[in-house]
């Protein structure tokens, strides 16, 4: 039987057809490899042309979006924004978590957004496919500097994820909260620390992001919990727990979402089963399946179970 | 099939097809009510934004 990667989401590469085109592209591109806290991960800066994204998916909730990293260190096995990374030159498996494009001008770009006069105010929200507080971000601050250009415009913005750090913004966050002008949304998958290392290996503890949803609260800044993704079989029986201790530590609303396995992500989750749970995998995916018509993966608009309170 | 998709997006909270995705939904449902019943959630200020907008664009006139 294969061994587990400790630190890793995903255990093998999934084949990308436009590796060869693309990275052929990106290779004058400056290269940074981490000296090891990061452990082997890569991080490639990018210039984007654009920042700002129309979300035209009615099932997350949000009209736009901004994400200052492509890739995502913090591994999450079941992310759905793995199947963007081979747009990139890069697999959706261990590729997805280990180069990181880190886009340096999104700041530069937002501001030069939000200073259009055709620019009518919606919120934005950061990280709707990445998570914008992944470990790098301790390092490039990308995230902290596109608050201040929000803060600076007066800007309705939102913030979903899976990391402690979001805690050190806290400054701006109070002030942007003042003008209600943010919320943040903490995601919380399981209470089970030990699967949390094996399913979203580089977010920060559960206790981590419970401490985190007390602290904003108590900071007067407008926080939420999303329960996602629920992956039954795994770790649907936790959803009423969760949700008791996120509005104790000051959770004002919740949502979630049912995992959806698109694209490479099947492959990428079901490999991860193998080794991880091998006993519970056709269970697991037998259950994920029945919530979507029959087929683990469901990328129509509009069929993914999700709700928001 | 045509009629479960018209109802996905009329209902966007109530999607998800069978037995288990409706077990989850009555537990969300059930947590939420339980525990978060009595708090509104937040709608964030987007006048704040023309209104500084404006007032920057009287200064740069």
């Amino acid at each position: 039987m294969d061994t587990h990667i400790r630190g890793r989401g995903a255990q093998l590469n999934t084949p990308d057809p436009y590796a060869q085109l693309i990275r052929t592209q990106l290779r004058p591109l400056k290269e940074d490899v981490d000296d090891g806290s990061l452990r082997n991960s890569q991080f490639i800066t990018v210039y984007p042309k654009t920042i700002v994204n129309e979300v035209k998916s009615p099932d997350v909730g949000m009209d736009f979006s901004i994400n200052p990293y492509q890739g995502c260190e913090h591994g999450c096995v079941y992310c759905y924004a793995r199947n963007t990374h081979p747009y990139w030159g890069y697999s959706a498996g261990l590729e997805f978590e280990s180069k990181i494009m880190v886009k340096l001008n999104a700041p530069d770009l937002l501001h030069h957004h939000l200073s259009n006069p055709k620019w009518k105010a919606t919120p934005i929200v950061l990280s709707g496919n990445t998570d914008c507080y992944q470990p790098i971000e301790a390092k490039v601050k990308l995230t902290r500097s596109l608050l201040k250009v929000f803060h600076d415009f007066r800007h309705p913005t939102g913030i979903i994820t899976k990391n402690a750090l979001v805690q050190r913004d806290v400054d701006i966050l109070a002030d942007l909260s003042r003008d209600n002008l943010v919320k943040v949304i903490i995601s919380i998958t399981t209470l089970d620390d030990d699967l949390r290392q094996k399913l979203e290996p580089r977010t920060s503890t559960i206790k981590r992001r419970f401490q985190t949803l007390a602290f904003l609260a108590k900071e007067g800044i407008p926080v939420s919990v999303m329960v996602a993704p629920i992956i039954p079989g795994i770790n649907d029986h936790e959803v009423m727990e969760i949700v008791r201790i996120s509005a104790l530590m000051g959770a004002q609303s919740a949502g979630y979402t049912v995992v959806r396995l698109n694209g490479d992500v099947e492959t990428i989750f079901s490999d991860w089963l193998s080794i991880v749970m091998p006993e519970r995998r056709d269970k697991v995916l037998n259950k994920i399946a029945s919530c979507h018509g029959g087929k683990t993966g469901d990328s129509r608009f509009g069929t993914r179970d999700a709700r928001r309170r | 099939m045509v009629e479960k998709q018209e109802t996905a997006v009329l209902e966007p909270g109530m999607r998800g097809e069978g037995k288990i995705a409706q077990i989850i939904r009555d537990q969300f449902k059930l947590a939420v009510n339980k525990h978060m019943g009595d708090i509104s959630p937040v709608h964030l200020n987007t006048d704040l934004y023309e209104r500084h907008r404006s007032s920057q664009m009287l200064i740069e006139f």
